[in-house]
């Protein structure tokens, strides 16, 4: 191997090496220490704990945060001398709230002002959530578009655009779904240090109300709480909420398929603003799927994006994808399809595509009679198998 | 949404660099605001902050539709903040992501309105987010603002906080003319489609 040769290949592994060197900090020590933003190795660790969306949460209601810390009459109004009116009456129905307390934070110093912030905490701000202020009333603002789903083991939050924010796993207690499918709506917290989480070396039981209060409010203090009220849907009865990719000749498809939620693309008009059209069934006359208007599908290694090649990738991009922990082979071997071809099939609906169950197929095939489908071109970029973004 | 922050990094640049930058900007955002926002005021103002003179009245104007004439507005407040959010390194990382958001909400909003996929409850919803990125934007270029820091960026972060004001005062006459065109309807069609 010539020395350029060599070079090139220490230079492609560094990133990975630098990457694996800081997951190892993490696992070690708790946190990474500081790396620097522009660095590849920083955007890998930071995208895998910014698309680590499933975390603990905990359902309950405004007055009574805490279960076993007593409760607190809630506030009605305010009085023309700034006093607040609080409801004593017992009447009412009662606020529900959802606290999601995610495990990681990406904190991020700005070299021009020397503040330092947590990532995720501004771009929910950014896009709808409040600041809770360290002191005065705990509420919030309503976050038009957000919205709080019901899933078969607990709740789902998503933004305008379908996509999936925070995610956690709890059995819900039938008064707060009562309370929260009368009003419609669901005050959700968000912060890194809520009471949720029982800490190293405690048990549930020796972790106290109390202990819990303190933490939540020193996240409070910090300025890490935000909040926003959300529309409380329910059930998700079959929406589509994620993607699934399905292998070439699965239900007789001739080209590997990525199935994306039908919110994914509002944002730029619906999926049809790009030619997409209906599925036709195998045996019609013309089964040739359409091809996309300006539209491209970006493959790296570890995830596929769909993005809008004549526009700044702030503005174009349109959704992605990363597979979860154990389903690395399954993405690789469907990457190496699409590569082959150059094109994927990406098929859009409104409708989860059922993966699992009896039946399984034909209620697919069904969901998929029900989308709306083009096949999409890789970039070049993705074409040529490089397995990171070249940004 | 989050996958959009990971783009939000910059490399490290001397002062006189970031300087040269936020010059350059801010002349590309006078050229893309030049003849369009008709609001005297906040043009009088950003041109005398580089003491300039606001130049005579353009050529070529009018003729369009009134959801032409909206979109084109939409898309100079999106000129604007891109010239600021694009100049390397950003003066204020936090002030720049909620810039950014407004920004892709406002493309958002001229693309729906442009193509007549939007309906009127998505287009207040698109509104309303806008103004409250421009909002967050505005508080904490504020918050910043008033801390000590070195003159050069203090001034730029004075410069954005600046822009941010007056895109919010843009946005309520944008608010007004989308309220106009959907005449307070959630029915898509009432944008008038020209006959060919």
């Amino acid at each position: 191997m010539g020395k350029a040769a060599r070079n090139r290949r220490l230079r492609s592994a560094r990133p990975q090496q630098q990457s694996a060197a800081a997951e190892a900090r993490l696992r070690r020590d708790g946190h990474t220490g500081p790396m620097p933003a522009a660095a590849p190795a920083t955007r890998t660790l930071m995208a895998q704990v910014l698309d680590q969306t499933e975390m603990p949460c905990r359902a309950t209601f405004i007055d009574s945060l805490f279960p076993g810390a007593g409760s607190v009459a809630p506030v009605t109004g305010v009085t023309d001398g700034g006093e607040p009116v609080f409801d004593l009456t017992e009447t009412r129905d009662r606020v529900p709230v959802m606290m999601f307390e995610p495990e990681r934070m990406v904190m991020a110093t700005d070299t021009a002002t020397g503040t330092t912030h947590d990532l995720l905490t501004e771009a929910l701000v950014s896009g709808g959530f409040t600041r809770v202020p360290p002191l005065a009333l705990l509420g919030a603002m309503p976050a038009d578009g957000w919205e709080l789903y019901r899933t078969t083991d607990g709740v789902v939050l998503l933004d305008p655009y379908g996509g999936t924010v925070a995610e956690g796993r709890l059995t819900l207690d039938p008064e707060w779904v009562s309370d929260a499918a009368s009003s419609r709506q669901v005050l959700v917290l968000v912060g890194p240090r809520l009471g949720i989480r029982v800490p190293p070396g405690r048990t549930l039981e020796s972790y106290t109300a109390d202990e819990q209060i303190k933490e939540f409010h020193q996240c409070r203090h910090k300025g890490y709480l935000i909040a926003a009220v959300v529309g409380w849907r329910g059930p998700d009865a079959g929406k589509a909420l994620k993607w699934v990719l399905l292998r070439q000749r699965s239900l007789g498809l001739a080209l590997p398929l990525a199935y994306v939620p039908a919110a994914s693309f509002r944002a730029h008009g619906g999926a049809e603003a790009f030619g997409f059209t209906t599925f036709l069934p195998p045996d019609a006359p013309i089964n040739e799927p359409s091809l996309a208007r300006g539209l491209a599908a970006e493959l790296t290694a570890t995830d596929i994006d769909l993005i809008r090649p004549d526009l700044d990738r702030e503005l174009g991009w349109i959704c992605g994808y990363r597979p979860g922990p154990g389903s690395h082979e399954t993405f690789g071997a469907w990457g190496n399809e699409a590569r082959r071809h150059g094109y994927i099939l990406v098929a859009s609906g409104e409708k989860d595509l059922p993966t699992t169950g009896p039946d399984c197929a034909e209620r697919a095939f069904e969901v998929l009679m029900d989308s709306v489908v083009a096949a999409v071109p890789l970039t070049p970029f993705s074409r040529s198998g490089h397995t990171e973004r070249g940004e | 949404m989050i996958r959009r922050l990971r783009d939000a990094f910059s490399t490290g640049a001397s002062d006189e660099t970031m300087n040269a930058d936020i010059r350059h900007g801010m002349d590309d955002v006078l050229a893309a605001l030049d003849n369009v926002i008709d609001d005297e005021a906040v043009l009088t103002r950003i041109y005398a902050r580089l003491g300039k003179d606001v130049p005579g009245p353009a050529t070529g104007q009018g003729g369009g539709t009134a959801a032409d004439e909206i979109c084109a507005r939409i898309g100079m407040l999106e000129s604007a903040i891109t010239t600021v959010v694009k100049a390397r390194p950003p003066a204020s990382f936090l002030g720049t992501v909620s810039l950014n958001t407004a920004r892709r909400y406002l493309f958002e909003l001229r693309n729906g309105l442009q193509n007549r996929t939007m309906t009127a409850p998505e287009a207040f919803r698109l509104l309303s987010s806008i103004r409250h990125a421009l909002h967050e934007a505005d508080t904490v270029l504020r918050r910043q603002h008033d801390m000590p820091l070195r003159q050069p960026v203090h001034a730029q972060i004075g410069d954005l906080r600046q822009l941010s004001t007056d895109l919010l005062g843009q946005l309520e006459d944008i608010t007004e003319g989308v309220m106009r065109l959907f005449g307070h309807s959630d029915d898509s069609a009432l944008i008038l489609v020209p006959q060919h």
